[in-house]
Formats: C-alpha cells, structure tokens, sequence
C-alpha cells in the first residue's frame, strides 16, 4: 500500500472514531504526533546529514532504549509491512525482542528476521549484511547524535559549528589520535561527511558497516529519542568516513578469520571467549544472515 | 603605492547608546562611557591604511581602545560601524567572491557572513595574543596547534601538515623533538613562540600582535621582538603592533597611531611622534616612559 493511500485510510477512519489497536490509536503515538514525526522525517531528507530537533514522546520503554527508532517505525509503519529489528546485529537479543513484541501490538505487522523480506528493519549499531533495496528502509537508533561532542561539550557552539561548516577542531582530533597512536583509534561511532557539507555521527555502528552508508539503494533514518533529534541519509547520497590523504580509512580487519557456525568470511564477526578453556571463536555477528546460510 | 588594507570609521560600542553617546565621550572628557545612558564607547571612528610589508604600531593606556580595535579587524567581535576593505592584490585569486567586477577594493569585510570571515582570516590573518592561552589549546600538541590552522584551510595530509608545522617551530626557536609536546609544557616565552609558529602557519599577510612581550623578562623580549622582526622580512608581513611600551613601538614600527578613550588622537611617522609628540596624551607619554 502507497503511504498516501494509508494516510487516507486512517483519516477516514478516525473521523469515524474507531481506535484500532487494543484501545490505542494505531501505531500507539496519536495522529498529530505522528504527523510531526513524519515532517521532521522529511526535513531531514531534504538536508542529508542534518540533525532535525523533534518533540521526542514519552514511550512506554525508557529513553535511551531505542525510543528515537521506535518512534520513527512507528510513524512510519502500515499493517502492510514487514518489520524486523535487530540489536548489534542480533534478532533474538532482549531489547529487539521486546521493541518486536511492543510494534507488533500496537500496529499488528508481520515480523521476519529474513533482511531480504522485511520492509522495515529497526537497528540498534549494525546494518545487516544483506544488501538492502530501495524499497526497504532502515531506522537507526542513535545514543549521541552529535558528531562534535566529543570535541566541544556546548551544543550552542556546536550548532554554529556545523552552521558554518567550521570543523577543523574534529580534523585536529583525529590529527593528534595519529600523532600519538600513529592511527585513528575511533572504532565506532565512526564521523562521516554527508552530501559533501554536514559532519555526521552514524550511530555506533562498527566500522565495518561505514561503506555500506555512501551511494546506497537504502532510505537510512536516524532517531535520537533522548536527544531528540532526527537524521537521515537519502538513497545514492555521499557518504564519506573523515579520512587524510596519507592517512585513509579501513574497516575492521578479520582476514584469516571465519564464522565457527556458517564458515562466512566476508561478514562482521563477534569474538567469544569460551570460559573453560580460554579459546577464542569468531560468529557472525548478523544472527539472520548466518540463520539463512547455516540452514 | 595603495593600501592593502583601508579601515574606515571603524567604531565599537556597548551598550544600547543614545544620541549623545558620541558627543559625551572622548579624551576632552577623560571617559569612554557615556553620562547619559551609560554605553561605553570603546572605539570611535578610527580610519587608517596599512600597507605591505609595514609595521604600524598602536599605543595607548589600558581601556584606550587598542585590542578592541584589533579584535574588531580579526572579526571576533562585530563592529558597531565602518568598513574594512581589502585590496585586491591581497586575495583576489583566493577569495573572488569579495570583489565586485573591476573594483580594486573589496566589499565591506565587516558585513560579511561568519563563514566568510573565516575564510578571510584563514586566507590572510595571524594573531598573536598576550596571553598564550587564548592563542593556544594547551592540551593539544604543538605541532597539533599550527595543524589546527592549516586543517581550517582544507588540508588533509598529515605529512604535509607535519612537515610545516615543524618548518614553522624551526624558523621560531623551538626544538623540533618537542613538537609532539603540549604548550602548556613550555615556559611562557616559548609559549609565545608556538603562539607566533602558530599565526604563521597559513601565510599571513598581517599578523595582529597584541601586547605580545608584556610579561615577558626582558632577554626573552629582545629575542622575540627580534624574532618578529626576522620573520616581518622574510614573508614581508604587514604588522598591527599593539603595546603600550613605547619601547617596542620604536623598535618595530615606522608609523604609529596614538589613542585616548577609543580615539585616535595623534597619528604618524613613529620617529616623529617619539621626538615631537603634539597632542598633550602623547607628550605625557613620552615624558614617562622614555
């Protein structure tokens, strides 16, 4: 279903005052709220990288436990879709559980851990391994949505900051972690530049999941509820790591390495350290993708 | 020969002002701060031009306008009034956008955007202040602290930026093995001289000094001073030397400016002023400091 042809649907169907859901509104946050969620949405594909400041609403999970996501998929979401969410790349993780369960309550969609058939996915820290279609979306949830915090502590300067693209005291830092560690020790969270202008956190996605961010097919959303803020990055938009021309960027190197479970090489992998014995195994850390290979 | 900088009726007050602000204040009334409504005029219609590779000295007792002024010029307060203008010559091919077709002169500086008047400053200022803790990040490194300047102005490799940073802290004293060191290691002497490193990194075409020996012991000064002197001619720098020792006036300055309660009262060749000052301020000046 076209989003405009369900935005219609739910009108009529509000004006004949019918509550959907188990006495909530469909898709549990009132109309109105949603509404907001959505222009604030758009905004911030208008101005990849942009963050968008949003009434964030209470939900009934604390914030900081994915409220932002939550409240993006919510406003998102029709009984057409297929949802799928996962934490730090996992289907099964208590957190994607309970975020499954409460969508799935109050706006009665199908759930899937297949990346593939999802249309949808909730993320807390990975994209899936999968390469996602244009007719998929994926909503990020975000701890610190701001990419200069750890350099300036003022969130007034750093609005100017990004106002007037003045980021030389982010290029400093990264300057003096080479200069004192002989390379960026940034491990996640990792800053990228987006659309050639705003500097912009991915959310503490690893390293590993940066590329997959520039020129994709995907609508990438990003949701700070705590923070309240909104950002986006629209499909086939440059997205690049900050990187110095003697200095480039690399992602996580596992070579030598493989998934104990399904043998994939090519994917970002967990360490686990057996108790007994000590011995390091690698899995993959996309449960869904390794679920569908090891079938 | 033309200016490469024109500065004209450049004013500074604080305060909401009134219309006798201007009227009220001045050395004929020994105050800045205005009886009426209690604005303080720190600095009033001062115009002057400063050419290349000249020093122009500015001297004046504390509160008489000196570093409002330079502040003014280095755009980290906005003016109440007057223009700036830059000669073409300066940063035509840097920054295009300033000049209108076939003018000479650019565009009021003072009205232009933030992010322009960054790239002004980024394109053709230095400063280097009294105190090296607003001139430097004394947790950062000191080479980090001149890359700070040359990152602002779009370079993106660290060897490039390593190799300058280090011909910079050659050329002002400082041993290479400490580049990695942070400034607040240092002994204030050598702090002013990351702090001169510093302003140099992006090949000024003024360097603003303000106040930069006081508080200095008198050998460091003498090495200072002449270690401005030095680099004045090697990259043929336009100096605005602010001070309020005549001293360091003479030794660095052909042409000198003399202010009183945010005016300009006696202004011109520093010889002259030194030898024959006219305006009472400047001859009570002179009297007790030489």
């Amino acid at each position: 279903m076209r989003m405009s042809d369900w935005l219609e649907q739910e009108d009529l169907r509000l004006r004949q005052g019918e509550s959907s859901v188990g006495g909530y509104p469909y898709g549990f946050m009132d109309d109105g709220a949603k509404k907001d969620i959505r222009r604030s949405i758009l905004k911030a594909v208008a101005i990849p990288g942009y963050q968008v400041p949003y009434g964030s609403r209470e939900m009934p999970i604390a914030r900081g436990w994915g409220t932002g996501g939550i409240q993006i998929t919510l406003s998102l979401i029709t009984p057409d879709d297929i949802l799928k969410v996962i934490d730090q790349g996992c289907d099964g993780s208590v957190n994607a559980v309970n975020i499954k369960k409460f969508i799935q309550t109050v706006a009665d969609v199908e759930i899937t851990n297949d990346t593939l058939t999802a249309t949808v996915i909730q993320t807390r820290h990975r994209i899936p391994e999968e390469q996602m279609t244009a007719a998929q979306i994926l909503v990020l949830q975000v701890p610190y949505p701001e990419a200069l915090r750890e350099v300036e502590a003022s969130e007034a300067e750093t609005r100017r900051m990004h106002a007037e693209a003045d980021y030389s005291r982010m290029w400093l830092y990264l300057y003096e972690d080479i200069v004192n560690y002989g390379e960026i020790t940034i491990s996640y969270r990792y800053p990228v530049t987006v659309n050639g202008r705003y500097i912009m956190d991915p959310s503490p996605i690893p390293r590993w999941d940066v590329p997959k961010l520039h020129q994709a097919e995907t609508l990438y959303l990003f949701g700070a509820g705590r923070e309240k803020r909104i950002y986006a990055i629209p499909p086939h938009t440059t997205v690049e790591p900050l990187e110095f021309e003697d200095h480039t960027f690399r992602v996580e190197d596992f070579s030598g390495k493989s998934c104990a479970r399904c043998g994939a090489a090519d994917t970002f992998l967990d360490e686990v350290i057996e108790n007994e014995s000590g011995d390091r195994t690698h899995y993959c850390s996309d449960s869904g993708y390794c679920d569908k290979r090891f079938a | 020969m033309e200016p490469l900088i024109r500065i004209r009726g450049l004013s500074k007050r604080f305060g909401n002002g009134c219309e006798r602000c201007l009227s009220s204040t001045g050395p004929e009334y020994e105050t800045n701060r205005c009886a009426h409504c209690g604005s303080v005029v720190a600095c009033n219609d001062v115009s002057f031009n400063l050419y290349k590779n000249e020093a122009l000295g500015i001297v004046g007792e504390s509160g008489s306008g000196k570093s409002t002024l330079v502040r003014l010029l280095h755009f980290e307060w906005d003016a109440s009034d007057g223009s700036v203008e830059l000669h073409s010559d300066a940063v035509l091919d840097a920054l295009p956008e300033l000049f209108e077709h076939g003018c000479m002169y650019s565009r009021n500086l003072l009205g232009l955007s933030p992010f322009q008047k960054r790239q002004v400053r980024n394109a053709l200022m230095g400063i280097v202040y009294q105190n090296p803790f607003l001139g430097l990040r004394m947790n950062v490194s000191s080479g980090g602290n001149i890359a700070e300047r040359l990152l602002g102005a779009g370079w993106r490799n660290i060897g490039a930026m390593r190799r300058r940073a280090a011909e910079l802290l050659e050329k002002t004293e400082i041993p290479l093995e400490r580049m990695d060191e942070p400034p607040k290691n240092f002994s204030g002497g050598m702090q002013q001289r990351v702090q001169i490193a510093k302003a140099l990194s992006n090949n000024p075409l003024i360097l603003f000094l303000d106040e930069v020996t006081t508080g200095l012991d008198l050998s460091v000064q003498a090495r200072v001073l002449d270690l401005i002197r030095t680099l004045q001619s090697e990259f043929k720098l336009s100096l605005l030397v602010v001070s309020h020792d005549l001293g360091v006036i003479n030794l660095l300055c052909q042409r000198t400016m003399v202010m009183k309660y945010g005016r300009v009262v006696e202004a011109g060749l520093t010889d002259q002023i030194l030898q024959d000052p006219q305006h009472k301020y400047t001859q009570l000046l002179v009297a007790s400091q030489l």
